[in-house]
């Protein structure tokens, strides 16, 4: 059972959402990747964006989280419009508010986990042993401390996935997003991913954007909305 | 801001050691410092030049007569410089005679030599100690008291003398010295070496900061990938832009090490590879750059490679999804990129008419001009030749394709290898009119003249030369010069009867008289007239009276104003006088038994024989430099095609899964090294001949000069280094093209 979710503007003035998008459109060419969707994701709460391939998921999650700018429509992070944000603004808020989790981690293959890890404090102008001390405690917290000192590429893809988990949620980011965390990993690896993004995002009230295709990935979500031809619907059910 | 920005540069510089691997981020290193070592190499020794050129001059003239000098305290010497040869190799040095104890100090020198004594120096000495120098040895039998110092030296190779003798008070030319030391004599390069050393210069740095920029390019995919990691985590654009500069600053202050090691190395080498350019080489301690010159210079190059780095991103955005890559489908306009070429030329004209183009910031600012007008033209003219070109084999259907996708990288491969093209096509041209320039070979070139006391050693010589083999018929002439008391000159010839006929064409003589020659209304010494002969100190008493001096017929051209026979000159006190034979120059051998026979109270002077050392220097330097350029571009053009070769090695592979045999995919990489390179070259033999039309003909005021088969070689060479570059390549074509390349991430 599905409602009709196309977020209203009305809805997205509304106090009460962190992070909110209405009537998003976004071309491709010839291809309509957001055709109207609409969303609003409150602080704490863990959002599934399910839907077939092609139907416009991960278009809608790097449009909330200002990668990628919508032709038409509104994103509103607290109530600015991110469309009015600089390139700069914008990349403050990657590295201070919202922290990222993508398939393949996204992580820097050049610098060990511990670095990775510290990296987006480095950028925000943090001492290196102060980001470095920041770093070892989130991956000790996450119980990944005995990865520190390795690179990427010589972690297993379930480490690294929790290492990027690590680094998104080390500045303390009000949202994290993640397009399909568990999309490269065996079933046994993917529970754990996501058993430590959202028991460490709700621990902190941090609010989770999760792109997936599986059933049993959005089963840790407070809610669901279903992604079809560029629109949003809401499951109705929501635990 | 400060801190922000010096972070963003060390995390690039942290990246730029690990960057892509390990070993890719070390080759990329090593390219990078190698590109920047170059360059700092040649920007360090050709801001040397003006400081080396003075400080030749500055030697040459510490050991000048100055013959102003009061000699207080010091009892001078009677010196004289004398210029040798041996095998080719010029001597010189100073005859010196001591009037007291009290001698001048001459530069390098312990104590200038009595006669029978002789200072080296020790190269001078080396040559006499060794085999080699057995036929130089009786020219220095002398005892030998010291060796000369550097200061006394313009250069370490340089054959220098001071040779104690006790007729140096009879020579030509002689003078009193109280002191060594005088102005320098300020010898600037020739235009056409200027010329060399411009042209040369820019040929060797442009395709070194071509190299650089194909250094900065290697794994430039997965520091896209790197970057748009960044961005995802938060840095903005100027904060990738900054590390992307970074990475490339650890390249070039390592490369600012590698080249002040090299311009070391270069010091070091250069007394040995200088033996007989510049008189003697070059000393490494006068090779010190000109610091307010060479400090900005240098800045710059780590400067430019920053700038390198962060220019390669202009067309590409760095977003966090990844790298979105512009303006491949803008054609290229040929507007500005015509705008250097017509600068170049334009600063050339302007320098015609300019008998100073060491001063003459317009010629080296067009030179420049022209050079930098190569690889920017390129991009247009490979770009334009690709989209004409139509499909045929597989191979050349691939390879095209694959031109009209990206130009760019093809025509900044090659950019390195036209640049050394047109300057090397220039510089030959500059050679040939160099070569056509210098005087040719005579037959008869040494010519012998020896100072005699009296005219019984006179006789002597020319019997001597007349017995050397082959020489019975050689005609010797013995002159001298006389003054008198009012200082007006006559010369002499002097002979027997039977010489005098057969040289001046005199009709009748007899023993003991003197004839008048010469021209009427030339100044003839009367009879009873006391006279000088030239050389001697007019302190001294006249040393001849002229006898009668009677008007004879002659049949010959004027040799001299007086016609003297052996026996007028028995009443004179003393003569001094000089025998002159001419001998062919073919026996190089004779030639130096003849130099050993006249010893220092004569001189032996060739005429056109041998070249210049510092011309042959030049040339070699510029010739070794050319091939070593070359194959810098040819490294460029491999470092290029592997980088190309892993990129997409996914798409290489998934074409051999499809049958595409591995022949066509390795004449498809030839076609793509040899079409841009074929244009490479149709662009720099216009552009060199143009350029070396420009420099002979609008600054140095020559007929233009063209070396055709220099410029078949350097085109044969061109195209050697695509098929050898290709040949390299191909291991690297068969790894990439292994099907396990298929499997994704």
């Amino acid at each position: 059972m599905t409602a009709d979710a196309n977020f209203s503007a009305e809805a997205a003035s509304g106090t009460d959402f962190l992070l909110s998008a209405t009537d998003l459109h976004k071309t491709y060419g010839p291809t309509d990747a957001l055709a109207g969707a609409g969303l609003g994701v409150r602080a704490g709460e863990v959002v599934a964006l399910m839907g077939p391939s092609g139907a416009g998921k991960s278009t809608l999650l790097h449009c909330l989280a200002g990668i990628v700018r919508p032709d038409t429509g509104t994103v509103r992070y607290r109530g600015a419009d991110l469309a009015g944000l600089s390139d700069r603004a914008r990349s403050a808020l990657r590295r201070t508010d919202f922290g990222f989790v993508f398939q393949f981690g996204q992580l820097v293959p050049e610098l060990t986990c511990l670095e990775n890890v510290a990296l987006p404090l480095r950028l925000g102008g943090e001492r290196g042993r102060a980001a470095a001390k920041r770093a070892r405690e989130m991956l000790a917290e996450l119980d990944l401390a005995e990865v520190a000192g390795k690179r990427p590429g010589e972690v297993s893809g379930g480490q690294g996935q929790r290492v990027a988990v690590a680094r998104a949620l080390v500045t303390g980011p009000r949202v994290v997003f993640a397009d399909e965390p568990t999309g490269a990993l065996d079933s046994l690896n993917g529970e754990q991913v996501m058993q430590m993004l959202t028991t460490a995002a709700r621990e902190r009230d941090t609010a989770v954007v999760l792109v997936t295709h599986e059933a049993r990935v959005a089963a840790y979500s407070d809610r669901e909305v279903i992604v079809r031809d560029g629109r949003t619907r809401e499951l109705e059910a929501t635990r | 801001m400060i801190r922000r920005w010096t972070d963003d540069l060390a995390l690039g510089m942290r990246l730029a050691l690990r960057g892509g691997g390990a070993r890719t981020a070390l080759v990329r290193l090593a390219l990078t410092a190698v590109g920047v070592g170059l360059g700092v190499m040649v920007l360090l020794t050709a801001t040397s030049l003006p400081h080396l050129l003075s400080a030749r001059d500055d030697r040459g003239a510490s050991r000048a007569f100055d013959e102003t000098a009061a000699g207080d305290g010091v009892d001078p010497v009677y010196a004289v410089k004398r210029d040798d040869e041996y095998r080719g190799r010029g001597l010189t040095g100073y005859l010196v005679q001591p009037t007291g104890p009290r001698l001048p100090e001459a530069p390098g020198v312990a104590r200038l030599p009595s006669p029978g004594e002789v200072v080296l120096s020790p190269a001078l000495a080396g040559l006499l100690s060794s085999p080699e120098g057995e036929l130089l040895r009786p020219r220095f039998s002398q005892r030998v008291i010291g060796t000369i110092g550097d200061a006394g030296l313009t250069g370490p190779n340089e054959l220098f003398f001071y040779v104690g003798s006790d007729t140096t008070a009879r020579q030509p030319d002689v003078v009193l010295v109280s002191r060594f030391g005088g102005e320098a004599h300020r010898r600037g390069l020739t235009p056409i070496e200027l010329l060399l050393v411009l042209v040369g210069a820019t040929t060797c740095l442009v395709p070194v900061f071509v190299f650089l920029v194909a250094s900065t390019r290697l794994a430039a995919a997965s520091r896209d990938r790197r970057l748009a990691a960044l961005r995802l985590v938060g840095a903005d654009s100027g904060q990738v832009r900054r590390i992307a500069a970074g990475e490339a600053l650890l390249g070039s202050l390592t490369g600012l090490l590698i080249g002040a090691g090299l311009f070391l190395v270069v010091r070091m080498v250069v007394p040995a590879i200088t033996v007989s350019a510049f008189g003697g080489g070059l000393f490494a301690a006068d090779i010190v750059p000109d610091w307010p010159l060479a400090i900005p210079v240098l800045l710059a190059l780590p400067v430019l490679a920053c700038a390198a780095a962060v220019f390669a991103l202009r067309l590409v955005v760095i977003e966090p999804l990844g790298v979105v890559r512009r303006g491949a489908a803008v054609r290229r306009k040929l507007g500005w990129r015509l705008l250097p070429a017509v600068v170049g030329g334009a600063l050339l004209f302007a320098g015609y008419g300019s008998d100073d183009p060491l001063n003459n910031a317009a010629v080296i600012a067009g030179v420049v001009h022209i050079l930098v007008a190569v690889p920017v033209l390129l991009p247009w003219l490979v770009e334009r030749a690709a989209g004409v070109l139509r499909g045929g084999s597989p191979s050349w259907l691939l390879a095209v394709r694959r031109l009209q996708l990206d130009s760019a990288t093809a025509a900044r491969l090659v950019s390195g290898i036209a640049v050394v093209l047109a300057g090397s096509i220039a510089l030959q041209g500059v050679y040939a009119r160099a070569e056509s320039d210098q005087p040719a070979p005579r037959e008869a070139e040494v010519i012998v003249s020896y100072v005699t006391a009296s005219t019984a050693d006179a006789q002597a010589l020319a019997d001597t030369v007349r017995a050397l083999p082959g020489q019975g018929e050689r005609q010797v002439l013995v002159r001298g010069r006389v003054e008198n008391e009012a200082g007006e000159r006559a010369s002499l010839l002097v002979g027997s009867c039977a010489e005098l006929r057969a040289d001046a064409g005199l009709v009748d003589c007899r023993d003991g008289e003197v004839y008048r020659g010469g021209r009427p209304g030339d100044y003839v010494p009367q009879a009873g007239e006391r006279v000088w002969f030239e050389g001697v100190r007019r302190a001294d008493p006249p040393q001849w009276t002229v006898p009668e001096v009677r008007t004879a017929r002659t049949t010959g051209e004027d040799m001299a104003e007086l016609l003297v026979t052996r026996g007028a000159l028995a009443t004179a006190s003393s003569v001094t006088l000089t025998a002159t034979a001419m001998i062919p120059a073919a026996d190089a051998e004779l030639v130096e038994r003849v130099r050993n026979l006249v010893g220092w109270n004569g001189t032996v002077v060739s005429l056109g024989t041998g070249r210049d050392g510092t011309y042959n220097l030049i040339t070699r330097v510029l010739s070794v430099g050319s091939v070593l350029v070359l194959l810098l571009a040819a490294g460029s053009l491999l470092i290029a095609a592997w980088e190309q070769l892993r990129e997409r090695r996914r798409s290489l592979a998934v074409l051999t899964a499809n049958g595409v045999g591995r022949g066509v995919l390795a004449r498809s990489l030839l076609w793509q090294l040899a079409i841009p390179v074929a244009v490479a070259v149709m662009v720099a033999v216009p552009a060199g001949l143009g350029l070396d039309w420009l420099l002979l003909s609008g600054v140095a005021h020559r007929p233009m000069a063209v070396d055709v088969p220099a410029i078949g070689l350097l085109t044969a060479t061109a195209a050697v280094a695509v098929l050898l570059v290709t040949a390299v390549t191909l291991p690297a074509l068969w790894r990439t093209t292994r099907l396990e390349h298929l499997r994704a991430e």
